[in-house]
C-alpha cells in the first residue's frame, strides 16, 4: 500500500494537484494481492498524504485464459489450468495478473 | 474554484521496484555474475542444497550467498562453514526480499571476484513471486514432502520460475510420492521450466543441476560487461 501511495502522490504532484479525491486500482485475481487487506490499511497509509480522505475503488480482474487446444476461454484458477471443455492443459493467460493504479481524481 | 480532474493511466504498483531491479541487473551484467533467486516453501532444503553445491563446486566456481530469513543468522552460519562469503538479511515481519534490500546487501560483496551469487529468499511460495531481484534465473525448490499438487496451489510462483528442483528424491518411496503426477502439474503450469529431480542430502541427481549451473555461469561470464541482459 505504501508503494501505491508513493506512486499516486508523485503523479498527483506532477499534475499540480492539491488533493486526490479518488483512487482506482485494478487488481487481478492472480496478483497475490488481497483487496480486503488493502482496504484495511488504506486509511492508515494515506493519513497525512495528498490521498487522505480520497475515495478508494478496486476493480477485480478475473484470471482468464484461452485453451491452446480448442481456444475455449475459461477461468484458470477455477479449473486448475485445465480446459473444462476439451481437457487441454495448454493455455495462454489473457487477464488476471494486473496490479495497476488505473485512475486518480484530483483537485 | 477547484475543478475535479481525472488522471487516467496504468502504472504498475511495483514500478519503483522494477527500476531498482533493472539497475541491479545491469550491475550483475557488468560483473559477469550469474545471479539466482532461490525460492520455495520453508523447509524445502534450499540451504542444504546450497551447502552441498558450494562444497562440491568450490574448486571450479567462486560463489557467494545472500541469505533472507525473518529472524536468526542460522542459515548464514551454515553457509559460512562452507567457506563462501555470505550476508544475512533479516526481514523481521517481512515475508520476502526486495530489490532495495539486495542493493544494500551488495556492499558486502565484490562482484568482480564472483562467478555466482545465490540469493536465498524467505521461505514462502506467495509474496516472493512478485519481487524481481535482478536475477538471471528464479530457481524454485519443491520438496517431495510437500505433496504433488503444489504447482496448482501456488501457480504464480511456478509460472515465474525458470528452474524447478524437485528435492528430497530419496524420500519418494517412503512417502509414496507420485513423481510423474507432480511433473505433469509442473508442465501444466509452466511448460518452459527446466526441471531436475534430485536429493541434496544423498547427492542423487545433483550432477545434472551442476552441469546446468556450470554452463549458465560460463555463459554469463562470457558476456561480462554486455548491456544485453536476458529478459
Amino acid at each position: 500500500m505504501n508503494r501505491i501511495v508513493t506512486i499516486a502522490t508523485r503523479h498527483a504532484r506532477k499534475g499540480g494537484a492539491r488533493k486526490v479525491t479518488k483512487l482506482v486500482l485494478q487488481i487481478g485475481q492472480m496478483s497475490d494481492v488481497i483487496p480486503e487487506a488493502l482496504r484495511l490499511v488504506y486509511q492508515m497509509c494515506t493519513e497525512g498524504t495528498l490521498l487522505e480522505g480520497a475515495a478508494f475503488e478496486i476493480e477485480s480482474i478475473p484470471a482468464r485464459g484461452r485453451c491452446g487446444q480448442c481456444t475455449n476461454e475459461y477461468n484458470l484458477l477455477e479449473h486448475e489450468f485445465k480446459c473444462p471443455k476439451c481437457g487441454g492443459e495448454k493455455w495462454e493467460m489473457l487477464t488476471g495478473r494486473e496490479l495497476l493504479i488505473k485512475e486518480l481524481e484530483v483537485i | 474554484m477547484s475543478e475535479v480532474k481525472r488522471i487516467q493511466y496504468a502504472e504498475g504498483v511495483f514500478s519503483l521496484d522494477e527500476q531498482q531491479a533493472r539497475d541491479l541487473r545491469l550491475k550483475f551484467a557488468q560483473g559477469g555474475v550469474l545471479v539466482l533467486n532461490l525460492v520455495s516453501s520453508p523447509g524445502s532444503g534450499k540451504t542444504t542444497l546450497l551447502e552441498r553445491t558450494i562444497t562440491d563446486l568450490s574448486s571450479e566456481l567462486k560463489m557467494a550467498v545472500i541469505e533472507g530469513d525473518q529472524q536468526t543468522s542460522r542459515d548464514a552460519d551454515r553457509i559460512a562453514r562452507t567457506g563462501a562469503t555470505v550476508h544475512q538479511i533479516n526481514t523481521m515481519s517481512g515475508c520476502h526480499l526486495d530489490a532495495d534490500m539486495v542493493t544494500k546487501a551488495l556492499e558486502h560483496f565484490d562482484l568482480d571476484e564472483l562467478d555466482v551469487l545465490f540469493i536465498e529468499n524467505v521461505g514462502n511460495l506467495v509474496c516472493p513471486a512478485a519481487f524481481d531481484l535482478g536475477e538471471d534465473f528464479r530457481v524454485l525448490t519443491l520438496s517431495v514432502t510437500e505433496g504433488e499438487d503444489k504447482p496448482l496451489k501456488y501457480p504464480n510462483m511456478f509460472m515465474s520460475s525458470h528452474i524447478i528442483l524437485v528435492n528430497k528424491k530419496d524420500l519418494v518411496e517412503t512417502l509414496g510420492f507420485n513423481l510423474d503426477e507432480c511433473l505433469g502439474y509442473i508442465r501444466r503450469i509452466n511448460p518452459n521450466a527446466v526441471v531436475f529431480d534430485l536429493s541434496a542430502r544423498s547427492g542423487d541427481g545433483m550432477r545434472n543441476w551442476y552441469a546446468w549451473l556450470r554452463n549458465a555461469a560460463r555463459t554469463k561470464k562470457a558476456n561480462k560487461g554486455s548491456q544485453a541482459v536476458p529478459e
